[in-house]
């Protein structure tokens, strides 16, 4: 059973609400069909967000334009169709970067897309804290992001369910509650390597939230780990990346955010650290070339 | 609900990433909404504190297939 929230715990987690926002992208395909997906964002400065990868699947599809809004960071509510319909305030956001490859034979993913909010800048205070901790098996870890609706086809797709398929999903409507912020605990399972595994309740809607531990956001600043993700996920950067190096007595850590971080992919109800490269380094880097 | 006008797919290939958590087949879990800068207590179906394992069959299944 996961641990009761502290009042501690508790005013964290209020605190790194307000860095979170809902993901809208809008797939547009030449053939003029259209559809709309949502999910969860957070900013980790104050001008880009990290999300799951699968959520902006579209952007590598040559035949189809994607749109992407979030809402303001932080709001307790967020109505999914006023956001896609733009009937309240939004962010327009670009894709920066798309990092989506096997990490093993069993399925599991690196599953983590860049986000910019252009001139649209939040402060610190909407920015995400991360901790270096790794959960253990057991401890208690949560996941929070903006469950989307929840439909019947989803929920009868659960092998084993007893109840009746508009129980469960009423159950399911009820635990995670449609554009609310929400937050969904349960206890590490295992950790292994690059992954952790879970018992949580999520659903669609929350991919791309973050998991936290003991209040944080999982997550570490590692050059090593850096590197590795960084040659697997473009060599041609190698050369750029080793003239960036030299540069990082002069960053804050803030700036060069090496910063590897726990994103709500949930494939089979699994997480995996995901590695983020901090593109505005990245630019300052290619521009010392 | 509100009624929508967009048309809305779960993703196309990631539908099933997400579970739900099962009990003896019905659906649990701890969950909490922000609301007003507090945590409150959803009044969805909490996990039975007697039983250490509820898992549900999917994730039994998965495990099963990672540990071949």
């Amino acid at each position: 059973m996961p641990e009761p929230i502290t009042e501690e715990e508790t005013e964290t987690i209020i605190k790194m609400a307000k860095c979170l926002s809902m993901v809208c992208i809008e797939e547009m395909r030449r053939d003029g069909s259209k559809k709309t997906f949502w999910g969860t964002a957070f900013f980790i400065s104050e001008t880009r967000l990290l999300t799951a990868a699968h959520n902006v699947e579209g952007s590598q599809d040559k035949n189809t334009t994607i749109k992407i809004r979030v809402s303001a960071p932080g709001l307790s509510v967020v109505s999914p169709f006023k956001l896609a319909r733009k009937q309240m305030q939004s962010i327009e956001c670009d894709v920066v970067e798309r990092i989506y490859h096997p990490v093993d034979d069993l399925g599991n993913y690196m599953d983590i897309a860049i986000l910019d909010s252009g001139s649209h800048l939040v402060p610190e205070d909407q920015w995400l804290a991360l901790t270096s901790k790794v959960p253990s098996p057991k401890s208690t870890i949560s996941v929070i992001g903006y469950p989307g609706a929840i439909q019947l086809a989803w929920v009868t797709d659960h092998g084993g369910l007893t109840d009746d398929d508009f129980k469960a999903r009423g159950d399911a409507e009820a635990l995670l509650p449609t554009g609310h912020l929400t937050l969904s605990r349960g206890v590490c399972r295992e950790s292994l390597q690059h992954i952790i595994r879970y018992n949580i309740s999520t659903c669609p809607g929350m991919s791309g939230g973050c998991v936290l531990l003991d209040g944080k956001a999982i997550g570490m600043a590692r050059m090593v780990v850096l590197m590795k993700a960084f040659i697997s996920v473009n060599p041609i950067k190698i050369q750029a990346l080793c003239q960036w190096r030299r540069h990082l007595p002069e960053m804050s850590s803030r700036f060069f955010g090496d910063i590897m971080s726990f994103i709500d992919f949930s494939l089979s109800r699994s997480f995996e650290i995901c590695c983020l490269i901090s593109l505005e380094n990245r630019i300052v880097c290619e521009d010392t070339e | 609900m509100e009624d929508m006008d967009v048309a809305v797919d779960l993703g196309p290939t990631r539908y099933d990433l997400e579970c739900l958590q099962l009990e003896e087949g019905h659906v649990v879990g701890s969950t909490a909404v922000v609301e007003d800068e507090k945590l409150v207590l959803t009044n969805g179906p909490a996990p039975d504190p007697t039983k250490s394992e509820y898992l549900s069959p999917r994730m039994e299944l998965i495990q099963a297939c990672l540990n071949r």
